[in-house]
């Protein structure tokens, strides 16, 4: 005799359950798996992200404060790290300049610092090349050499403020996780020594100084109040504070949105595992009707209600622990892609792509604890069918009863028999087609919201070109007066207008509880020359500015955010270049996400910094506002201004700008659509399931069908269209609710990357692309119950019980 | 041969005792049962007063919805009356719970259906174990050892690892006797044991059932056949949901 016989027989009943339905079981299994790999894809991806992207931040002993002024030099360090709490301080010399790389001009900022080989604060790590840099050489990020495609031992051409061009050799590549790599800035970064810049004839003081504190001191408001202290001592000792700021304590600059990014992902995750569950549902109902006498017959040889709970429950956990043997490999690997592809978009290194014990536990609880929640409501709805309920039914289901859409169907006489039964079919079993439209249409209502997000993205960022609405942003070497630029730049063919901004950093200055001033946040101060600009701003509240205007200021949403105590009317006292002066609010505007600006008159801001009527930085308006034009145009300005004498910096094109945000919208979408396309697949996995068991339930009834005469493209039509009736139906529901959850999602999104609530503009490509796709889902999802019960035999059907 | 078949008492499980009077092992007491349907009220059983010995035949014929099988339900505790009382031994099954009802019914009466009722997805062995196993009756290694020796007596102990779907429709019903008796119950309640079955299979079953009593078992048994009806020891006619007559008869089939 066979031992394996002695384990009792409910355990075989369990794993004969299993294996006797394997597409049943197989569609139960990947619907848990897909759910469970949604969600632990995005926990393993935030585990290996985050924690490696703030590891190797803190590796490099990074700043807690950065203050910006000018000019600093080597005593401004050591007068810092003579100050109490602090560590360390590195000062930085920064110039803005154009380089030329495979014959192309390129914005670039050049970074030196005092000694490469003896840096203490915000460390940068060489990867490739001869290390420490030596004059005449450049050594670039290595997220500047991916952007660039350059190439060690290579020279590139730098232009200076004057027009002059100096040749420099790429030496070398750094790691830098402190700098924003380029495909998100636009901005190439180059690493040189103090030398090369005094080479090139630029000044080679810091612009800021880096400070890294004690480890003891981690508290933000304590930063805050040293970082005051730094800056008044150095205001003291006569160097010009323009501002600063203080990076939360050990987290790396992006680690707070990919947190809530995941968040955002993971509540996607959870959904796609809760509308599996949903699946579970369907299924187990079935399973359960389906095995109503076998129950009965349990109940008569003796097993208890528990008894029969527990072993369908058991069945359930077997299909669970299968789902979390499928899932986990693949969340790893769909989890290390997302990983991958967050760590190369920002810069930083995975260490070891890892499946952390907790995750994984929570994958296995996840996988378990909801497809048994699902499944006990239809099993315990089951249990409680009675022994004589169970053994007295059979034959043909004659519990159907004619509701309303049943008679309107009737009464449609435009529509031939297998479309009216696939309509009355698709409507027989209430609760499972609920069931099953909810699962698609949560994923379509999701799919639009994300065209959405992706439309309001867009939107948004038209608004706020719109909003400037310049071509090219051409930035000076040094002040020089407007109206001389206005007249140099309108010689250029293609040049509509000019405008000539004032720029200042501005930080709020209120009382603090203990009577001492402290510091509010701060925010610049855009000045453009009031009554000619082409600034057309959105007013919330209270109004414009006014040509007389001198001291008023109309600041942007987000400065709101960040100050809401403020009100049209009130006055604030705020802190430029070290001089406290009193501003009017006069109203508020929308500038755009996260944009933290004011808008004051020119001539008051421009005589407040001592530059009366001249100005750093020259927008200029071209008649055609393409790419092209505007890169052409930015090249004639340059030279035209070069030849009157004027020192530049850089520039760059309005069109330059929309393709880098552009491209970071397209990642945010991507990585939504991507939970989504999980989403849809559930989606489909609960309609195959759902018309696999509706054709099994049907067998009978097919079967008689044939006996009548129908042919196997009329049944399989039957189940094709009941499930494009179900995919339509998903459709028109999730058009409505993809409205609030696209304003959720934009909201979340708006104010996790841009600390703003993105508005929503609704995408009519998403609500066409979703009625393709859900039509598609539909049809696939039909194909293979609609193959089995065209292979259903009248002698088959008549003797299914 | 048969003396496996050892239990004759009813066992009580401690709830619904109830004094047994003389040697009735089943006694229904007025019991009606009416169903509530769409059409209306319906009376499957009316006002019916009966009584069986402990080793007695019993056979209950009747035309299709007379309410046979409603009376055996009643016995069974599959369904339970509207009114009146129903006492199988010293419990009174009518005021079980349904978990009460399961556990003490795997344990007393085994039940053999028309259509037989073996779980497809279990085998001929395993379907016989599994009153055992939600019973918690002997251990694992006694329950197999069991189980291969009921096959035996049905004479199928060379089917016992095929599926039910594997052997024949008579097979099958040997089977679901073998079942029935996997925890020794006392009473074996049968619902139209052979309907299904052809005229030889039939007299097989039948040679069953007589060694049954043969052994102490009380059997009641549904049936249409009244050839087979003149066999046992006793035939309760009902009609309408009424016992319109109760025969005895004079023999039972020898085994």
């Amino acid at each position: 005799m066979r031992a394996s016989i002695r384990l009792a027989p409910r355990w075989y009943k369990i794993l004969n359950d299993v294996l006797e339905n394997k597409a049943r079981t197989i569609l139960v299994i990947l619907a848990i798996a897909v759910g469970v790999i949604a969600f632990g894809s995005v926990f393993i991806a935030r585990e290996m992200a985050v924690t490696d992207m703030n590891q190797a931040y803190r590796a490099t002993h990074p700043p807690e404060i950065l203050i910006y002024g000018s000019p600093f030099d080597q005593s401004t360090e050591r007068t810092i790290e003579q100050m109490q709490h602090v560590d360390g301080a590195q000062g930085w010399s920064t110039a803005w300049l154009k380089m030329q790389y495979n014959g192309e001009w390129l914005n670039i900022d050049l970074y030196a610092v005092r000694d490469f080989a003896d840096m203490h604060v915000g460390l940068i790590e060489p990867e490739t090349g001869d290390w420490p840099p030596d004059t005449r050489e450049i050594w670039f990020e290595r997220a500047t050499v991916e952007f660039l495609g350059a190439e060690p031992g290579k020279s590139i051409t730098i232009e200076l403020p004057d027009g002059t061009r100096r040749e420099l050799t790429v030496a070398g590549t750094v790691h830098d996780i402190n700098a924003v790599p380029p495909n998100l800035s636009n901005w190439p970064q180059g690493y040189v020594t103090l030398e090369t810049l005094d080479w090139l004839g630029l000044p080679n003081e810091y612009s800021y100084v880096a400070v890294s504190l004690e480890d003891s001191i981690t508290d933000l408001e304590q930063i805050e109040q040293i970082r005051t202290e730094i800056s008044d001592r150095l205001e003291r000792y006569g160097y010009r504070i323009w501002g600063g700021y203080s990076p939360a304590p050990g987290k790396h600059w992006a680690a707070d949105q990919v947190e809530a990014f995941s968040l955002v992902l993971a509540s996607i995750g959870a959904l796609t595992l809760l509308l599996s569950g949903f699946m579970v549902i369907n299924t187990v109902s079935s399973l359960i009707m389906q095995q109503k006498r076998q129950i009965g017959m349990m109940k008569t040889v003796g097993a208890t209600g528990g008894q029969v709970f527990s072993l369908y429950l058991l069945e359930i956990c077997v299909l669970g622990l299968c789902a979390v043997l499928v899932s986990i490999p693949l969340s790893l690997v769909l989890g290390s892609i997302f990983a991958d592809t967050i760590a190369g978009y920002l810069n930083f290194d995975i260490e070891q792509f890892r499946l952390a014990l907790w995750i994984l536990l929570l994958q296995l609880a996840a996988a378990l604890v909801v497809p048994v929640l699902a499944a006990s409501l239809p099993i315990f709805r089951g249990i409680r069918t009675t022994v004589r309920e169970a053994v007295s039914d059979y034959g043909i289901g004659m519990d159907v009863k004619q509701g309303w859409l049943d008679v309107l169907l009737t009464r449609a006489r435009f529509l031939s028999r297998p479309i009216l039964v696939s309509l009355q079919n698709a409507f027989r079993r209430k609760g499972r087609m609920a069931i099953t439209l909810i699962t698609l249409t949560i994923a379509g209502s999701i799919f639009m919201s994300v065209f959405t997000l992706q439309h309001s993205l867009m939107q948004e960022l038209d608004r706020v070109m719109e909003l400037y609405g310049f071509d090219v942003q051409v930035m000076l070497e040094q002040p020089y007066p407007i109206r001389r630029l206005e007249q140099e730049a309108m010689r250029v063919p293609g040049v509509d207008h000019v405008e000539g901004w004032a720029f200042v950093w501005a930080q709020r200055v209120k009382p603090g509880e203990d009577t001492e001033e402290i510091e509010g946040g701060g925010f610049e101060i855009l000045a453009p020359p009031i009554g000619e600009t082409y600034l057309d701003p959105e007013i919330l509240e209270g109004r414009w500015l006014l040509p007389d205007d001198e001291n008023a200021l109309v600041v942007s949403t987000a400065v709101l955010e960040q100050e809401p105590d403020i009100k049209v009317g009130d006055t604030v006292t705020l802190d430029i270049r070290g001089k406290e002066r009193e501003w009017l609010i006069v109203g508020f505007l929308n500038a755009g996400p996260g944009k933290r600006v004011a808008y004051a008159n020119f001539p008051y801001l421009s005589r407040l910094t001592g530059m009366p009527g001249r100005v750093y930085v020259l927008f200029v308006f071209t008649q055609e506002h393409d790419l092209q034009t505007q890169q052409r145009v930015a090249l004639a300005v340059e030279e035209q201004l070069k030849d009157a004498g004027i020192l530049l910096s850089q520039s760059l094109t309005m069109q330059e700008v929309a393709g880098a945000n552009i491209a970071q919208f397209n990642l945010l979408v991507g990585f939504l659509l991507s939970m989504t396309v999980l989403l849809a697949i559930v989606g489909g996995l609960g309609l195959t399931s759902t018309m696999s068991l509706n054709v099994l339930e049907r067998t009978r009834e097919i079967g008689v069908m044939r006996a009548v005469g129908a042919t196997n493209g009329s049944v399989r039509s039957i189940v094709v269209v009941e499930g494009a009736v179900v995919g339509l139906l998903s459709w028109l529901l999730a058009v409505p609710l993809s409205f609030p959850l696209a304003i959720g999602l934009c909201t979340a999104i708006g104010n996790v990357f841009f600390e703003y609530s993105l508005s929503s503009s609704f995408s009519l490509v998403g609500i066409v692309y979703w009625l393709a796709i859900s039509l598609v889902i539909s049809i696939v999802a039909c194909l293979i119950p609609a193959r089995r019960a065209v292979r259903i035999s009248v002698r088959e059907a008549l003797a299914y019980e | 041969m048969w003396g496996i078949f050892s239990s004759v008492g009813v066992y009580n499980n401690g709830n619904g005792a109830h004094p047994r009077e003389e040697n009735h092992v089943i006694d229904l007491r007025n019991v009606t049962k009416v169903y509530h349907t769409h059409a209306g009220e319906f009376v499957a059983l009316q006002d019916i007063n009966l009584t069986i010995e402990q080793g007695e035949f019993v056979a209950v014929l009747g035309k299709s919805g007379s309410g046979k099988s409603t009376l055996i339900n009643m016995i069974t505790g599959i369904d339970r009356p509207t009114e009146g009382e129903v006492y199988v031994g010293d419990v009174a099954a009518h005021t079980l719970s349904e978990n009460q009802m399961a556990r003490w019914r795997g344990k007393n009466i085994g039940i053999v259906f028309q259509f037989f009722q073996l779980l497809p997805t279990l085998t001929v062995l395993q379907n016989i174990m599994l009153p055992m196993d939600f019973c918690k009756m002997y251990g694992p290694r006694e329950r197999e050892e069991r189980g291969m020796m009921l096959l035996d007596l049905v004479g199928l102990a060379r089917h016992a690892h095929k599926l039910p779907t594997a052997v024949s429709g008579g097979q099958q019903q040997r089977v679901a006797i073998a079942r029935a008796l996997a925890n020794d119950p006392p009473i074996v309640v049968a619902d139209e044991p052979t309907g299904n079955l052809d005229s030889r299979t039939a007299e097989h079953i039948f040679e069953i059932f007589g060694k049954l009593i043969d052994d102490g078992k009380t059997v009641v048994m549904v049936t249409h056949d009244h050839d087979l009806a003149g066999r046992v020891h006793r035939t309760v006619h009902i009609a309408d949901g009424e016992i319109v007559t109760e025969q005895q008869e004079a023999l039972v089939p020898a085994s």
